[in-house]
């Protein structure tokens, strides 16, 4: 199952890599060294290794992919890709699920908070909110 | 059951002691003011987990840039996370013309930017490290005397934070803090690679003519970064004013004659204007500094197609 995913994934994140290597905005003439492949050359070399930038293509499907089962919209999930930097698909790509994802604190979850809280403090015999639990 | 939960909360308790917890003062870290509100920051009450579009559209709005939270819930909003990302947030403040500019993770650079008179979208954790509560809010100034920070957050519209609680929970997310800024304003104390980076973000998207005033302030603010002219002849090349951007180039080769990507470029220029022998000049001793290093490809195709280029008898060439 894993394999399968895995080789699906590269398959289609080699066709999209070269969609989106001919889609993506280029300076106007071939040739020309970008900004960004300036400051990459001279602050971190390592991101333009040739590598990279295959990876690049596939993090951006891979990315795509996963925001869309995350319930995202599909033309939004494309529209967001394209805005994102090669480093930042690359980040993605590897971390997306440990990032952190800024939503409301809630009321729940402080309820939560408070209730864990509570428990600690009753196991503790600071409180005996729950005492009947282990008297 | 219980006393496995309550077993895996002894671990928690060092950190529940710790929550909170930051012995700075806005006296002590350099708070420049006694008072600061950036009153005519917008406002945008959140609905349910989208801290994420509603801070956005707060910093947008105050950059001159119109965008309700609704249309960047479809921008930055994942509901599988019931949240949104930081990395997509900076991407978002791009796709509407802005730059998106992470400061240093100080509270001496938070206070900076408020001083001068810019909200800042912070990431702040109200749970654990551990156990993290994730939240995006707007800082919008600071009151030295009473030591609080004025917020804009989820449904407040003026949140009045002890400084001290404050800073826990945004150190608890690694003090994480951006603005977004209108090509042209720099931030209040800017770092040159971070500005040109962030704003060469921008230009990736594809509008050039949006982002010139940002180099142009860049090479004011900076006259003698040779990167800062580099990125401004790059935006006039990419628009197609070849003279203009030729004489940038030349600028960086003046203040750093050894720069290879703007011999690759300037070569090119000149080479497509049918002054081949000057390109062949310009170029030689970049692909020679380039071999082995990361740009070497790019250096040996501007070689071939400068050799493929054909001389012109009506072109000046000689300008240096």
């Amino acid at each position: 199952m894993n394999k399968r995913f895995a080789l699906v994934r590269t398959l289609v994140g080699l066709s999209l890599s070269a969609l989106v290597a001919a889609g993506y905005p280029m300076s106007a003439r071939a040739g020309m060294i970008t900004t960004q492949t300036a400051i990459d050359a001279q602050q971190s070399p390592e991101r333009l290794a040739n590598l990279d930038r295959v990876r690049a293509g596939l993090a951006r499907a891979d990315v795509q992919e996963r925001l869309q089962s995350l319930g995202v919209d599909p033309a939004d999930a494309a529209a967001r890709v394209a805005a994102l930097p090669d480093a930042d698909l690359a980040r993605l790509a590897d971390r997306m699920d440990s990032m952190p994802a800024g939503g409301d604190y809630g009321f729940l979850a402080v309820i939560g908070i408070v209730f864990l809280v509570l428990l600690l403090l009753d196991y503790l015999d600071v409180t005996h909110v729950f005492s009947h639990t282990h008297k | 059951m219980i006393r496995i939960g309550a077993c895996g909360l002894w671990s928690l308790a060092p950190l529940l002691a710790l929550a909170g917890c930051s012995a700075q003062r806005l006296t002590d870290a350099g708070a420049a003011q006694p008072r600061v509100e950036i009153a005519a920051t917008p406002y945008f009450p959140q609905t349910d987990h989208h801290c994420g579009p509603a801070a956005l559209a707060t910093v947008l709005g105050a950059s001159g840039a119109d965008a309700s939270p609704e249309a960047l819930a479809h921008e930055v909003y994942i509901k599988g996370r019931k949240g949104s990302l930081q990395l997509e947030l900076l991407a978002a403040a791009r796709r509407h013309d802005r730059i998106a500019y992470v400061l240093d993770p100080t509270l001496p650079a938070l206070l900076r930017e408020l001083e001068h008179g810019q909200p800042v979208l912070v990431l702040q954790n109200f749970g654990l490290s551990y156990l993290p509560l994730w939240h995006y809010a707007v800082v919008i100034g600071y009151d030295r005397e009473r030591d609080t920070f004025l917020l804009r957050s989820g449904r407040t519209e003026r949140q009045r934070l002890a400084a001290r609680r404050f800073l826990g929970t945004w150190q608890r997310a690694d003090s994480w803090a951006f603005i977004a800024l209108r090509p042209g304003t720099l931030p209040a104390d800017p770092d040159a690679v971070r500005y040109l980076e962030a704003a060469a973000a921008l230009e990736a998207l594809g509008n050039h003519a949006a982002v010139t005033p940002a180099f142009e302030a860049a090479v004011k603010e900076w006259p003698a970064n040779a990167l800062a002219w580099f990125a401004l002849a790059n935006n006039r090349q990419a628009q197609g004013q070849d003279a203009a951007a030729e004489t940038a180039y030349r600028e960086v080769l003046r203040l750093a004659p050894a720069q290879i990507p703007a011999r690759n470029n300037l070569a090119l220029l000149l080479a497509q204007r049918g002054c081949k022998t000057e390109a062949m000049a310009i170029l030689e001793p970049a692909r020679v500094a380039a071999a082995g290093g990361p740009l070497a490809a790019e250096l040996i195709d501007t070689l071939h197609t400068v050799e493929s280029s054909s001389v012109s008898a009506t072109a000046v060439c000689d300008k240096q």
